[in-house]
């Protein structure tokens, strides 16, 4: 695929995949979580 | 704790306090946790008034950019002595029952020397310069915020309390003895 | 480079200053939340972009693209960890996490860690940790700032990071433009406009992906492996799984800080900001490593691969486009690095002058403080930028290594185990930065294949267990430390609904309430 051999191409599609099930998983598993405004944490 | 709702009591003694106006009424508030918790059955207890110190400071900063100009309403938790930013709130004076009032757990000039370090803290990674901002004090009071106290239960007797903000609604579950 | 893309990039400046002046003007006196967040003013995504632009640093440009440039495929390893960094912290950090923070009141990440094992060493030594690493990173910062300006301008690179090391210390000291939501919303739009172009620039000069890899074949087939250039990682899993750690856990080893608001309307929900930060990670923190991996084949002859990103753009936009882009990220690494120096700067003066030191210093005793040791950082580190600035990637890398190392076992086990205590936290730090530090000089990278990152987070949670573990007699956790952990975990017969909707904010006024009540009886 893309001319790229399978293990890299694996990596390559295989771990925005996996991010994006895990995200979705997060998202399913947090249903009701409320923002909370007062959380600002400066993260550089 | 369980007393029943203090408001049918006779009232021994009142105090006279500047509370943030209330918008959350006791049947909103157990509406609010009854749609949460459908199983349990969701009873307001009392309300309380829970002690702040605000300080509203007028600051400004030298930048690159000209000088600018902010207002930052500061509050002190009296019980955790914790600060905290908060947006435009609106206040009353009201007179409830003393007994609905906590009792704040530190003195003003404490509270005042939390909040002024607090907006130093605060202003510096907002404005993300490192300047001491002039400051000036519009004003300070004690304020008290209306929170209610709600007890659900269920078939099987278990039990948990929860605290609602009397302003927006949110909540927070408490830890009380006797809780299951 | 051309005086088109100086035109453009001063015009570039001149627009956001502009921006800068009007929302200064437009905002007037206002409510401090408001004016320098904009965050429930400017709505969801503005928010969300403006957040996350703060991962455009220095690395992303220079680093991401060396990577690509000089390993090929290899480098995808670091953009695998990478782009679930944020889902990753907001998932596993949690409500609980946020909830033992704030009961225990703390501002800062060191604090937070000295509220939960108290002792004054906690403190010293996270303190010390974290100023020194954190230092590093400024100092990236700089190198970057200072060959980005000197490829736009055209300036000899001493020169130019003179420009750039007094620009960030001005802003540091004045305050910028930066702050403002508005013109921190369109810097992000234009850099990942300007990031997205130059992929599809390069990918169309190359003729397309599949295209450009089969070109990458010929000039050597291990570019494309996953095991890196010349297979120099072939079957060392070590090595691979600390490149994926770095980007993806490490991150939550670096000091937060914390401000705390509290809100008088109902808030409204954004618990999309996990998938925000996936979805903005797929498209921006891969680019880079991609982009430096076809400048292979644009511009096979790069004196310097950390100019790979910026020589392509400089190749192949057109030079209005270049020169905004360019400045756009030259504000953004900018901006980063003031930030930073800002952290370094409180975290010396608060958490180590004013606690070790002087703790009766006045606020304005503690603001200078923190101006004279960044001046002295900053002259150190432009110093070091200048004679012999390490590779923007090596730094990022290490220093994330380090303090991933020394503190990600201490967070998630101050909240996820009671018998963690004060011993087996310093140990755990002091042990788990000394090897992440130390791993790669003294040769067990390559002996053990295994990555400083790995190594130094599996020794760093082996000591705080086993420490902990052999101290639990003479230094027990304290009680009031195991009921706040109780009470964070403390759930009873709530329904899982409602726990999810409990807001943490209330966490203090919901444990003085407690008290009082408990109390009363």
């Amino acid at each position: 695929m893309l001319g790229l051999p399978s293990a890299t191409a694996w990596v390559v599609i295989g771990f925005p995949v996996f991010w994006l099930v895990y995200t979705i998983i997060f998202l399913i598993v947090s249903r009701g979580w409320k923002k909370e405004a007062g959380d600002k944490e400066v993260e550089e | 704790m369980d007393q029943q709702i203090p408001q049918q009591e006779p009232v021994a003694t009142e105090q006279t306090i500047l509370a943030l106006t209330q918008h959350i009424s006791a049947q909103q508030a157990e509406a609010v946790l009854s749609a949460a918790a459908s199983q349990f059955n969701t009873q307001i207890q009392r309300r309380i008034y829970y002690p702040y110190y605000w300080v509203h400071f007028h600051y400004s900063v030298k930048t690159v950019l000209g000088k600018r100009d902010i207002e930052a309403y500061c509050f002190v938790d009296l019980i955790n002595n914790l600060a905290s930013t908060a947006d435009r709130f609106e206040s009353e004076t009201i007179s409830v029952p003393a007994n609905n009032v906590l009792q704040s757990k530190m003195d003003e000039e404490a509270a005042y020397k939390t909040a002024r370090t607090y907006l130093l803290h605060s202003s510096i990674h907002k404005m993300k310069a490192l300047l001491l901002p002039k400051y000036e004090i519009v004003q300070k009071a004690f304020v008290y915020k209306p929170f209610w106290i709600a007890r659900c239960t269920n078939a099987n007797r278990e039990q948990f309390h929860m605290l609602v903000d009397g302003v927006t609604g949110k909540y927070e579950a408490l830890t009380l003895d006797g809780d299951s | 480079m051309s005086p088109i893309v100086l035109i453009f990039l001063v015009l570039y400046y001149a627009i956001v200053v502009g921006i800068g002046f009007w929302a200064v003007r437009k905002g007037g006196a206002k409510n401090m939340e408001g004016y320098l967040l904009g965050g429930r003013q400017v709505g969801p995504l503005v928010t969300a972009l403006t957040l996350q632009s703060t991962s455009m640093s220095g690395y992303m440009f220079l680093g991401a693209g060396s990577a690509g440039y000089t390993t090929g495929y290899w480098a995808i390893w670091y953009a695998a960890g990478d782009i679930g960094g944020g889902v990753v912290n907001l998932s596993i950090i949690g409500r609980r996490m946020r909830k033992v923070s704030k009961i225990m009141g703390s501002l800062t990440s060191i604090e937070y860690l000295e509220n939960r094992y108290p002792h004054a060493a906690t403190r010293l030594i996270a303190g010390i940790l974290s100023v020194f690493f954190l230092y590093f990173y400024v100092l990236a910062q700089f190198i970057a700032g200072g060959k980005g300006m000197a490829l736009v301008t055209g300036l000899p690179y001493w020169a130019a990071l003179t420009i750039a090391v007094v620009i960030i210390m001005i802003y540091t000291f004045l305050g910028g433009y930066f702050a403002v939501a508005y013109t921190d919303f369109f810097q992000s739009l234009v850099m990942v406009i300007g990031v997205v172009w130059i992929l599809t620039a390069a990918l169309s000069a190359v003729g397309g992906w599949t295209e450009a890899n089969a070109k990458l074949a010929e000039i050597d087939p291990t570019y494309l492996s996953i095991w890196g250039k010349d297979l120099q990682y072939q079957g060392q899993w070590g090595e691979v799984a600390g490149a994926v750690l770095i980007f993806s856990v490490g991150y939550m080893g670096w000091p937060h800080v914390v401000t705390r608001h509290l809100a008088m309307t109902n808030p409204q929900t954004a618990r999309m900001a996990g998938l925000y930060s996936t979805l903005w990670n797929l498209l921006f923190v891969t680019s880079p490593y991609i982009v430096g991996i076809l400048a292979i084949l644009i511009l096979p002859e790069l004196d310097d691969p950390e100019m790979a990103i910026f020589s392509v753009a400089g190749k192949l936009l057109p030079g209005a486009v270049t020169g905004i882009v360019m400045a756009a990220i030259m504000a953004a690494i900018m901006s980063t690095a003031d930030s930073i120096l800002l952290q370094v700067g409180t975290i010396a003066s608060r958490d180590i002058f004013y606690r070790f030191i002087k703790p009766d210093a006045s606020d304005k005793h503690m603001v200078w403080v923190s101006r004279i040791l960044i001046l002295v950082m900053g002259a150190i580190g432009f110093v070091i930028a200048l004679l012999q600035p390490p590779g923007v990637f090596d730094i990022v890398v290490f220093t994330t290594s380090v303090l991933g190392s020394a503190f990600l076992p201490s967070y998630v086990c101050a909240v996820w185990w009671k018998k963690a205590n004060t011993p087996g936290a310093i140990a755990s730090m002091v042990g788990g930065a000394l090897t992440a530090f130390f791993w790669e000089s003294i040769g067990l990278a390559s002996a053990t294949a295994t990555h400083p990152m790995l190594a130094g987070l599996v020794i760093s949670f082996i000591l705080i267990i086993v420490v902990s573990l052999a101290t639990q007699k003479s230094s027990p956790v304290k009680e009031h430390i195991i009921k706040t952990m109780d009470e964070a975990a403390k759930l009873g017969p709530i329904p899982k609904g409602m726990i999810a909707s409990m807001d943490t904010n209330l966490t203090s006024e919901s444990k003085g309430v407690s008290d009082s009540l408990n109390g009363d009886k």
